[in-house]
């Protein structure tokens, strides 16, 4: 009795840890990164990377709830989420990385990288425009 | 009056309570300040040519103020309040701490002081002196690193494991459970529930 007890709490702990509301995402923003003590290039590139992880974590998360008015309302706030976060690679950390100095080439490998994170985050973008 | 002292008492209290749980463990602020080392906790040491030029740079009085730093060492750092990049130049070598001035912060100063080609910048207070400078096949393989990592990313994220995604592809919670040692009221509870 004690076992099926545990097992039905259990299953219901998972149901609504599956089931919870999602969380919105914000990322860090570019002031916090630039009070990063040193090789800002690499901050600014581990920033989008995280940033890209978080939102994607979201994304399968959605991914693997049943179609419903609520799934869509989420959908939505991600939309929002991961467009608020496009917005600020392209409109804060490209241009920060292109002033950051060492006769431009400081920051250069930093800036492809960012340029993949951007790219990736795009992609969930459309997908989950599609989802919809 | 005696509800004055009780207040005076209690913030009396309140300010003691809150300096010591600002003031910083003194073990750790210790070992904060490492200061420049070559090569620290076998884990990494600073480039020949690089170390040659910082030694060479001390000499002529600039201060160098921080080299090679290992991961843990890195780590210590921002328990002490402090922001380094997790992959940070300075734990491969490649990157040494100046306090030059800003307008003396660029590799044509540096070279004639003895450095290597360089690719210096001005950031809080210091010259970030690195050797690591990017070229366009450079950045092709970052960008061909970065691609897989997302595709790393993707698939653990996809997986649905707990945790959130860190470069070494295990989640924090996970790292933990690997190296902490099983807990015996754990171990009693799970033989409680088999039985």
């Amino acid at each position: 009795m004690k076992i099926y007890c545990l097992k039905a709490l259990f299953s219901l702990a998972c149901l609504l840890l599956s089931h919870s509301a999602l969380a919105k995402v914000e990322c860090v923003s570019l002031r916090s990164v630039l009070e990063a003590d040193d090789d800002i290039c690499e901050s600014l590139s581990q920033a989008a990377e995280t940033c890209f992880a978080r939102l994607n974590k979201e994304f399968y998360r959605l991914e693997k709830v049943k179609k419903s008015a609520e799934k869509v309302r989420a959908i939505n706030e991600l939309i929002v989420d991961y467009e608020r976060e496009i917005k600020k690679l392209n409109e804060d950390f490209f241009p920060t990385m292109s002033k950051v100095g060492g006769d431009g080439r400081a920051c250069v490998d930093q800036y492809a990288e960012i340029e993949v994170w951007a790219n990736e985050m795009q992609k969930d973008l459309n997908d989950l425009k599609q989802m919809k | 009056m005696r509800q004055t002292q009780n207040q005076a008492f209690f913030l009396i209290a309140t300010f003691l309570l809150i300096g010591l749980c600002t003031t910083p463990d003194s073990a750790v602020a210790k070992k904060c300040g490492r200061g420049c080392q070559r090569t620290m906790d076998n884990a990494c040491t600073v480039e020949a040519r690089l170390w040659a030029a910082a030694e060479q740079a001390i000499k002529q009085g600039i201060r160098v103020t921080s080299c090679c730093r290992s991961p843990q060492y890195n780590a210590l750092l921002r328990q002490c309040g402090y922001f380094p990049a997790k992959r940070s130049a300075h734990m491969s070598g490649q990157a040494i701490d100046l306090i030059v001035s800003p307008r003396n912060c660029n590799s044509g100063y540096l070279q004639r002081i003895g450095f290597p080609p360089v690719c210096p910048y001005y950031h809080h207070g210091h010259c970030h002196v690195q050797t690591r400078c990017g070229t366009a096949a450079s950045a092709a393989q970052a960008r061909a690193k970065s691609q897989k990592r997302a595709q790393k990313v993707r698939d653990y994220n996809r997986s649905g494991r707990g945790g959130d995604w860190n470069e070494q592809g295990r989640s924090r919670s996970s790292r933990r459970r690997n190296y902490a040692t099983p807990k015996p009221w754990a171990e009693t509870f799970w033989s409680e529930v088999a039985r």
